[in-house]
C-alpha cells in the first residue's frame, strides 16, 4: 500500500497517545496541580517549559547521532533523520526560549536578560537555524550532507554548555529541575513527569512525519533532476 | 489564578505552535506524496 500522505499505523498510535496525553497534561497542570508556595500559579509554566527543553536536547542528540552515522555509513537514511530532528529541534528551542521569557517576566521582572543560560540557548537556536540554511544551499547531495553533518556536530558542542551554564556561571536561571536532589515532589513531580513523557511522544510523532516529508523532498528533487537531464539529452539529440 | 495571563500565554504559545507545525508538516507530506511515484513512498 502506498498512501498519498505520511501517516502509518505507528504515527496514528503515536498521534492518539499524544492527543490523549496532552488532554491529561492540561488537566493535571492547570487544575489538579497546586500553585507553588513561592511563585504561585506562574510555576505552572514548568509543565511546558521543562518538557520542551528536554525534547530540544533529545532532538539535537538525534541530529548529532544521525550526522555521525552519515559520516560513517554515508547512508541517506541517517542524513534524513538528522535533518528531520534538527527542524523539530529548532521548533522546540524556539518554544523553550519563548516559554522561558514568558515565565521570566513575572518571576525576574524582565522578559530577557543576557544571562548565561538564556544567551547560550539563543546561540543554540541560531546555530541550528544556520544548519537548516546550510542544507538549503545549492549543492550536490553528498556535499550538502557532509557540510550539514559538520555544522550539526559543531552546533552540538553548545548543548552541554546550555545544560551546565547554570552551574559554570552565576545565573538568574535556576539549576536543573530534575536531579537526584530535586526539591519538586508530589503532584507537581508527577505532573511534570507525565508532561515530559507526552512531549517526547509528540516529538516522536513529529519526527516520523518530518522524516517522511524530508525523504519525499529528496525524492522529488532527484526525480526533477532526472527529468531535466532527460530533457537536455532529448534537446541535444534533436 | 495569579499571573493567569502569563500562564495562559505560555500554554497558548506552546500548543498553538505545535498544532500549526503539525498541520504544516502533514499538508506538505500530502502535497509531496502526489509528486513522488508510489514505489518511492514505501515507509521504512
Amino acid at each position: 500500500m502506498h498512501p498519498e500522505h505520511t501517516g502509518s499505523r505507528t504515527t496514528r498510535v503515536l498521534g492518539a497517545l499524544t492527543l490523549a496525553g496532552f488532554a491529561a497534561v492540561l488537566l493535571l497542570a492547570l487544575v489538579v496541580s497546586p500553585p507553588d508556595q513561592v511563585q504561585g500559579d506562574a510555576a505552572r509554566l514548568i509543565y511546558v517549559h521543562v518538557p520542551v527543553a528536554i525534547v530540544m536536547n533529545l532532538a539535537f542528540a538525534v541530529t548529532a547521532a544521525g550526522s555521525v552515522m552519515w559520516l560513517w555509513k554515508k547512508s541517506r537514511w541517517w542524513d534524513t533523520a538528522a535533518a528531520a530532528a534538527a527542524e523539530v529541534g529548532v521548533v522546540f528551542t524556539g518554544l523553550t526560549l519563548l516559554t522561558g521569557m514568558i515565565w521570566g517576566r513575572p518571576t525576574w521582572g524582565v522578559y530577557w536578560t543576557w544571562d548565561a543560560r538564556l544567551t547560550s540557548s539563543l546561540l543554540l537556536f541560531l546555530m541550528y537555524v544556520g544548519y537548516l540554511v546550510v542544507r538549503r544551499l545549492p549543492a550536490d547531495m553528498e556535499v550538502r550532507n557532509r557540510r550539514a553533518a559538520f555544522v550539526a556536530l559543531l552546533a552540538f558542542i553548545d548543548v552541554p554548555i546550555v545544560y551546565f551554564s547554570v552551574e559554570w556561571w552565576r545565573s538568574l536561571h535556576q539549576t536543573a529541575t530534575l536531579s537526584l536532589n530535586t526539591t519538586i515532589s508530589g503532584t507537581m513531580l508527577f505532573t511534570l513527569c507525565v508532561s515530559i513523557v507526552v512531549f517526547i511522544t509528540c516529538f516522536l510523532w513529529l519526527l516520523v512525519h518530518r522524516f517522511r516529508v524530508a525523504w519525499l523532498e529528496d525524492e522529488a528533487e532527484l526525480s526533477g533532476l532526472a527529468a531535466a537531464i532527460d530533457e537536455r539529452r532529448a534537446e541535444a539529440y534533436a | 489564578m495569579t499571573n493567569g495571563g502569563y500562564v495562559l500565554g505560555g500554554y497558548l504559545v506552546v500548543f498553538g505552535t505545535l498544532i500549526a507545525y503539525a498541520v504544516r508538516t502533514l499538508v506538505r507530506g500530502r502535497s509531496l506524496s502526489k509528486q513522488v511515484p508510489p514505489e518511492d513512498r514505501r515507509w521504512m
